[in-house]
């Protein structure tokens, strides 16, 4: 379970969360929902541990991360937390395969299966040059979830997808939900928020 | 798995790699060699110093033939003498022949001015040395070399025309020196026309047998010493010690060039200087590579470190990572670098003439400075790896992830 309580981030003077409160439980999915630039990536880091609140709580399964140090942060984010990028990140120098075998240290037929499934078959050992943006979102994507932690935070996972891709994509994380996962996910398009349980728009 | 991270890393980013390694090797290299040239020239500086300087000269001063002879007990002393190296005694029998008409001096006169002189010429004293020249002076069919070695003279091939010092030093022997040539050396000398002729001691004994031998030449005894100090510093004291000792013989003199020891010593001292800025150049040279090292390649892709601490990797395991690639880059450079360092060693090795003979130094790389150098590359390693992990993680996470 996770929750925001009353959260405000900043950047300089630029203040880009204020008074935020969200929960989402195991299982649930919520979906934040906003036009570019409204914070959303913010509040999905504040989420991931990537980075602390300027002021309120973050707590995840009880425990307030806000007062956590680096290293005890380091340990929830590996055991609770799997964190898909909104602009895909991938190691250059390794292919689709190795950038999640062994960035997240995953057993490779597991990979090649969600993968397949992804439509990503004849790409697996393509590097991400080779690769377009669609493609490389799916490889990040599929890292995120085949990490199984209990918290999946997506920025905009359907993003640059055609809408079969986003159809599997999806598909793949009402799976997670259903099997006990905390999902949430950002988007522009508030039609995307008809996959969550729940939704908040900003 | 970092390991492997690593070297995927090193063998798929080609160009980085090799630029790394690249800016590794200059540096190491210029570490190895640049001392190393400065070692070699201390040394040579320091070989032609001891070479030049650490031998002090005792002759005597007047007529050798009848110069009293230092007996053994004195070239024990001088043995004793702490900083002395070696002691050669040397038996010297070399006369000067004069023509009587031409320089027109009488016969039996002594001349101060000619060390060892004897008066001699035709039907002039002693006449048993007149007759053993006969046959091995100038313009005899058997004719004289200017430039004998000394095995052929050793050997009685040939005969040494003039005579130098160093003749007596580059027999390296501390034995008693007596040269094998029936006669060594005969030389003219205008106006007087005089012969010199360095004598062979057993020779003379033989040919004049004894009584005439000790009454023309003194005796057997040492006439003349080599000595041998241990190092510049000690050519000084030793001397000093000789004059004590040759107090009692007023007509030996202890010789040494002080001027040339000054000289030296004060090039020693003040080269010093410059031995010690070219190492520190060498170490500034190092260091500064080292931060422009870790500032230029730790800059570069921090997001790539924060993609894997996102994804559940610790900063130590980063920090892993990051010491598994340039300890690899590092290790090989220290392995070119030594190769490449030997390489240049060989191909300016500097030589000079000392003595007629062709001195070589070649570039001394001491074991300290390949180890040195070994340090260096794990040092960079080691500062590269932990400065960026130190760096980044200053930046912040989320700053490093808004850099891509």
């Amino acid at each position: 379970m996770i929750v925001l309580d009353n959260v405000y981030k900043s950047y300089g003077a630029i203040k880009v969360l204020e008074n935020i409160s969200l929960s989402a439980d195991a299982g649930h999915s919520l979906c934040i929902v906003g036009k570019s630039g409204c914070g959303k990536s913010t509040l999905l880091k504040l989420v991931a541990l990537i980075t602390k609140p300027d002021g309120g709580k973050v707590i995840v399964d009880d425990t307030d991360v806000t007062v956590l140090k680096e290293g005890e942060l380091e340990a929830l984010r590996r055991e609770k937390i799997s964190y898909s990028f909104q602009e895909p990140l991938l190691i250059p120098y390794m292919s689709a395969l190795e950038n999640i075998t062994e960035v997240i240290g995953v057993r490779k037929d597991s990979v090649v299966d969600v993968l397949s499934k992804l439509g990503l078959s004849d790409r697996i050992n393509h590097t991400p040059s080779k690769l377009s943006v669609g493609e490389r979102k799916r490889v990040d994507m599929a890292r995120a979830m085949l990490k199984g932690s209990p918290i999946l935070v997506a920025d905009e996972p359907l993003s640059n997808l055609d809408p079969a891709t986003a159809s599997k994509v999806m598909e793949l994380l009402a799976r997670y939900t259903h099997d006990g996962g905390t999902l949430v996910y950002s988007s522009v398009e508030p039609s995307e928020a008809k996959f969550a349980d729940s939704t908040i728009v900003m | 798995m970092v390991f492997k991270i690593a070297m995927r890393k090193i063998l798929r980013e080609k160009t980085w790699s090799l630029a790394i390694l690249g800016l590794l090797i200059v540096g190491l290299t210029t570490w190895m060699v640049v001392p190393s040239i400065s070692a070699s020239l201390q040394q040579g500086v320091s070989s032609y110093a001891n070479g030049a300087a650490t031998y002090i000269y005792v002759y005597s001063n007047g007529y050798q033939s009848v110069s009293q002879r230092i007996p053994q007990n004195v070239t024990n002393e001088i043995s004793s003498i702490p900083g002395v190296k070696s002691v050669y005694p040397v038996v010297e029998n070399f006369t000067y022949l004069f023509n009587q008409e031409t320089s027109g001096l009488p016969n039996g006169t002594s001349i101060e001015a000619f060390k060892s002189a004897v008066i001699g010429g035709e039907g002039g004293y002693p006449q048993s040395l007149i007759s053993l020249s006969s046959g091995r002076l100038p313009g005899d069919e058997a004719g004289f070399l200017t430039n004998p070695s000394i095995s052929d003279i050793e050997n009685n091939q040939t005969y040494l025309v003039g005579f130098s010092e160093s003749f007596f030093g580059l027999n390296n022997s501390d034995q008693y020196m007596q040269f094998n040539a029936t006669a060594v050396g005969a030389v003219a000398e205008n106006p007087m026309e005089a012969v010199l002729i360095l004598w062979n001691s057993t020779f003379l004994q033989q040919q004049l047998g004894s009584q005439l031998y000790n009454e023309t030449f003194g005796g057997n005894a040492a006439n003349y010493f080599i000595i041998q100090v241990q190092d510049l510093s000690q050519t000084g004291k030793v001397a000093g010690q000789l004059q004590k000792i040759f107090a009692d013989y007023p007509q030996y003199s202890v010789v040494y060039d002080q001027s040339d020891l000054n000289s030296l010593q004060s090039f020693e001292s003040q080269s010093g200087v410059l031995y010690g800025l070219i190492g520190a150049i060498s170490l500034f040279s190092v260091v500064s590579l080292v931060f422009l090292f870790t500032y230029i390649f730790s800059g570069r892709r921090k997001w790539e470190a924060g993609l894997l601490v996102t994804q559940g990797w610790s900063w130590n395991r980063v920090t892993n990572l990051f010491l598994s690639y340039y300890l690899f880059l590092g290790a090989i450079s220290a392995v070119l670098s030594t190769a490449l360092a030997f390489f240049i060693g060989s191909q300016i090795g500097y030589s000079y003439q000392l003595y007629g003979s062709t001195v070589v130094i070649p570039l001394i790389i001491s074991p300290y400075l390949l180890a040195s150098g070994l340090l260096i590359a794990l040092l960079v390693s080691f500062v590269a790896a932990y400065f960026a992990v130190w760096n980044m993680r200053k930046i912040g996470l989320d700053n490093i992830l808004r850099e891509c």
